[in-house]
């Protein structure tokens, strides 16, 4: 196993609460050299910070602070052109990724002083969907309302695009909306609060998680919902391989991977990828390889190769890792990580 | 709810609840105005006017969830998980967090909240839950709103606000009334919800020498009545003179001592099993002597000149005779006097103060329990797990510090409903005896029972 050997770090004085790559390129952002990423990432922080760097170039672009409180979301729309990000507030801030300057700040919640933003995602199409409370509402890229979607009867706590549907969690299940006027198409009811949720990317499943130690996996054209348990502790982290075949989910120190290609995980023994010792903060699938990422609180990032939970490379942190993700771009794969006392640290995978 | 830890960096979460009217609001800005230089997070899920501007307010709808966790009365706030996770991600962190309920609100999915979740228990602390009551409404409210009586129950402090309203003696009755639903909290006779800030924070969560430091007859046993005293028999009647009160009739037990009884304490013995007033069938006498109960009507309403005289009559009692008497209340409550014939004092040659039980109608109430014997771990778990597995639900509260045989450290044991967390705290003092001393607040609670099982847990 290597050791992750980053090339580009940046100490932020928050706690670094996110990290996303941009999913394309602002070519004017970026003269980077052979196997340095081309494009850009941007951290969010607990006391507000919002941040873009292009680890390329080792250069942070621009950085400011959401003045209304600390950030926990943040989204980079699909053209790589803007960035969304909330937090502590209930309007959402939609602004320029090359240069930081704010392009709206759309409300969406029901007042400046409550309904926090508890989710936000952006579609293929370049629509974002925002749940402040129990108002979901999408906007376009410019910041002018498209809708507004009805039937959320508590908090929606996650949401996640699939297709031309948005779907959102709540207590009591999942809400289905049609993508362009928010309408409701569908719910799938279930005893209990839903906060996680991920929708495999060949759009066949809906995974999802809650307080209780297990992890529902819906089929996403109906029918009863897979109840996968074994947990010791609440799932707190989903992601699903790039191709569908498997979805990782954390619990506690655990990690474990149930196979979902063909019939799905029922009968098939999950991989359990062995515990170090603490909390799991954040899993990221790569978007090509098979390669899984897990953060943990002692510090801890592992990269595993599936099917067989091989560890590829560690990378060993003084401070608590929050978040993690993974970049592809040009042949070569970077990994970001953060952290509780505001490092960041972004290096290649070495290929082989 | 930890013990009073000076060195416990969590951050304390204080509740703060009541009935709508009671003066949360008053008493939430009074506290962000007089806690100065306190950084302070106040989540309030009613909209009041807070008039501080540098405090975080946070808006937020309630949200019970239940869990799924084979805990049947299981709940907790998932607004609270939420907000306050995001805000332990903040370094510019606070220094206390209020969390202001509806009126409406059952505080137990709130404290559960503190148990359920493990990134809150690492980072908070519950401080204590204050509960406001108006002193105007309160009997109203504690005879129709479940909630009302749940507040009362979880609540580490009773604000008896707007007494002023009110007289002395019905401030005293709902003192009464709130005492045995909740024998453990603190309680504060206040106007215009004015205390001092200091004694409502840091209240270090539950500590039982705190509370005998107030209340040094809570962990005494309780009786069917407040108050027994010996008289003399003044000869011909003896006369009971009432005053208005709080309630609409009293109970009354009078018996002469003799050589089977001769003294306070044996006549106690003959009348707790015996003293069962039942106010739906009062007389105006005149009374015989003897150990049966009685309940007689007392004036009602703001008048105090309005009295009620009933006469104890006994032909064959000599003159100077002792006699026990027992009331249900306290005599100062309805201004009670005892008159021979002639209408002379008569001024009891002892008397005695009793923890009242009540039987008021909820069904909530507290049992204390202690022991200067240590108490095995093994015993108190195997006591203690199917308690709350087959109880859970009636169990409001768990709280309590316990001397375990062999072990130099206090235990703290605490819970809600079907949730509890025991630990070992720090060792005890020297200078500091060591007891065992558990208080459980719930519906329907056996005493006698859990009295038992209690001391079966001893070495």
């Amino acid at each position: 196993m290597r050791h992750f050997e980053p090339d580009y770090r940046h100490h932020h004085s928050d706690h670094l609460t996110g990290v996303a790559w941009q999913p394309a390129c602002i070519g004017r952002q970026t003269r980077a050299g052979r196997g340095e990423p081309s494009g850009c990432l941007a951290v969010t922080g607990g006391d507000g910070l919002i941040a873009v760097h292009a680890p390329g170039r080792s250069e942070l672009l621009w950085q400011t602070r959401f003045k209304n409180g600390g950030l926990d979301h943040l989204g980079w729309s699909p053209d790589g052109r803007t960035l969304a990000i909330a937090g502590q507030h209930s309007r959402v801030e939609l602004r320029d990724g090359g240069s930081g300057e704010i392009i709206a700040r759309p409300l969406a919640g029901r007042g400046d002083r409550s309904d926090w933003v508890t989710a936000l995602a952006w579609s293929g199409a370049g629509t974002l969907a925002v749940a402040a409370g129990k108002r979901v509402s999408l906007w376009s890229a410019a910041g002018e309302l498209l809708a507004d979607c009805d039937g959320a009867a508590s908090t929606v706590n996650a949401l996640c695009w699939s297709g031309d549907r948005l779907i959102g969690s709540q207590n009591g299940g999942l809400l289905v909306w049609e993508a362009t006027g928010g309408a409701l198409k569908g719910q799938r009811r279930f005893p209990g609060p839903l906060l996680e949720l991920a929708v495999s990317p060949d759009q066949r499943w809906i995974a999802s998680a809650g307080f209780e130690p297990v992890c529902m996996l819906w089929p996403a054209e109906g029918g009863e919902p897979l109840s996968m348990a074994g947990f010791g502790a609440r799932v707190r982290s989903l992601s699903w391989a790039a191709d569908s075949s498997a979805l990782a989910t954390a619990s506690d120190a655990e990690v474990i991977v149930w196979h979902c290609s063909g019939e799905g995980p029922a009968g098939r023994k999950p991989l359990i990828i062995p515990a170090l010792g603490h909390r799991v903060e954040a899993l990221a699938w790569h978007p090509s390889e098979p390669w899984l990422v897990s953060a943990d609180q002692g510090g801890i990032a592992v990269v595993c190769a599936l099917p067989a939970g091989r560890p590829l490379m560690a990378h060993v942190d003084e401070e608590a890792l929050t978040s993690v993700a993974w970049c592809r771009d040009a042949g070569s794969s970077h990994l970001a990580i953060t952290t509780a006392e505001g490092s960041l640290v972004t290096g290649p995978m070495p290929a082989g | 709810m930890t013990v009073n830890e000076t060195n416990d960096p969590r951050i304390p979460v204080t509740v703060l609840t009541g009935f709508l009217g009671a003066g949360k609001t008053t008493l939430l800005n009074r506290i962000l105005t007089e806690a100065h230089g306190q950084r302070i997070a106040v989540i309030e899920n009613e909209f009041g006017e807070i008039g501080v501007d540098d405090a975080l307010v946070i808006n937020a709808d309630e949200e019970v969830f239940e869990m799924n966790n084979g805990c049947i009365c299981c709940t907790v706030r998932g607004d609270l998980i939420r907000i306050l996770g995001s805000l332990m991600k903040r370094r510019d962190r606070f220094d206390r967090i209020l969390i202001e309920t509806t009126g409406l609100a059952d505080p137990g999915p709130v404290a559960q909240t503190f148990f359920v979740d493990e990134d809150l228990r690492a980072a908070l602390r519950l401080d204590g839950i204050i509960t406001l009551i108006d002193a105007v409404h309160a009997g109203s409210q504690l005879d129709a709103q479940r909630e009302a009586l749940e507040q009362v129950a979880f609540a580490d402090v009773l604000l008896i606000n707007k007494a002023d309203l009110v007289s002395a003696a019905q401030t005293d009755a709902l003192q009464r009334r709130l005492r045995s639903i909740n024998a453990m909290a603190q309680q504060r006779v206040v106007e215009h919800a004015v205390t001092p800030i200091g004694t409502l924070l840091d209240l270090g969560g539950f500590d039982p020498a705190r509370v005998l430091e107030t209340r040094p007859d809570f962990l005494e046993p309780e009786y069917p009545f407040e108050w027994a005293g010996v008289l003399r028999w003044p000869g011909e009647r003896l006369v009971i003179d009432i005053g208005a009160g709080p309630d609409p009739a009293l109970g009354l037990m009078a018996f002469a001592l003799d050589d089977a009884c001769p003294d306070l304490e044996s006549a106690v013995a003959v009348a707790d099993p015996r003293f069962r007033p039942d106010p739906s069938d009062t007389t105006v006498g005149p009374l015989a002597l003897g150990t049966q109960c009685v309940c007689v009507p007392c004036p009602t309403g703001p008048s105090h000149a309005q009295r009620q005289r009933i006469a104890l009559i006994d032909h064959q009692l000599v003159a100077g005779q002792p006699i026990a008497v027992f009331t249900q209340h306290g005599p100062d409550e309805f201004d009670l006097r005892w008159l021979d014939a002639h209408d002379r004092v008569v001024e009891p040659d002892e008397e005695r103060r009793f923890v009242g039980t009540h039987s008021h109608d909820e069904d909530i109430g507290s049992v204390g329990l202690a022991t200067a014997t240590p108490l095995t771990l093994e015993r108190i778990n195997a006591w203690l797990g199917p308690l709350i597995r087959t109880r859970g639900q009636d169990i409001l509260r768990i709280k309590g510090i316990l001397n375990i045989d062999g072990d130099d450290r206090r235990w703290v044991f605490q819970g809600v409903h079907m949730l509890i967390d025991s630990a070992a705290d720090r060792d005890w003092r020297p200078d500091e005896p060591r007891r065992s001393e558990l208080v459980l607040i719930g519906r329907a609670l056996d005493r006698a029972a859990l009295e038992r099982d209690f001391l079966a847990c001893q070495v």
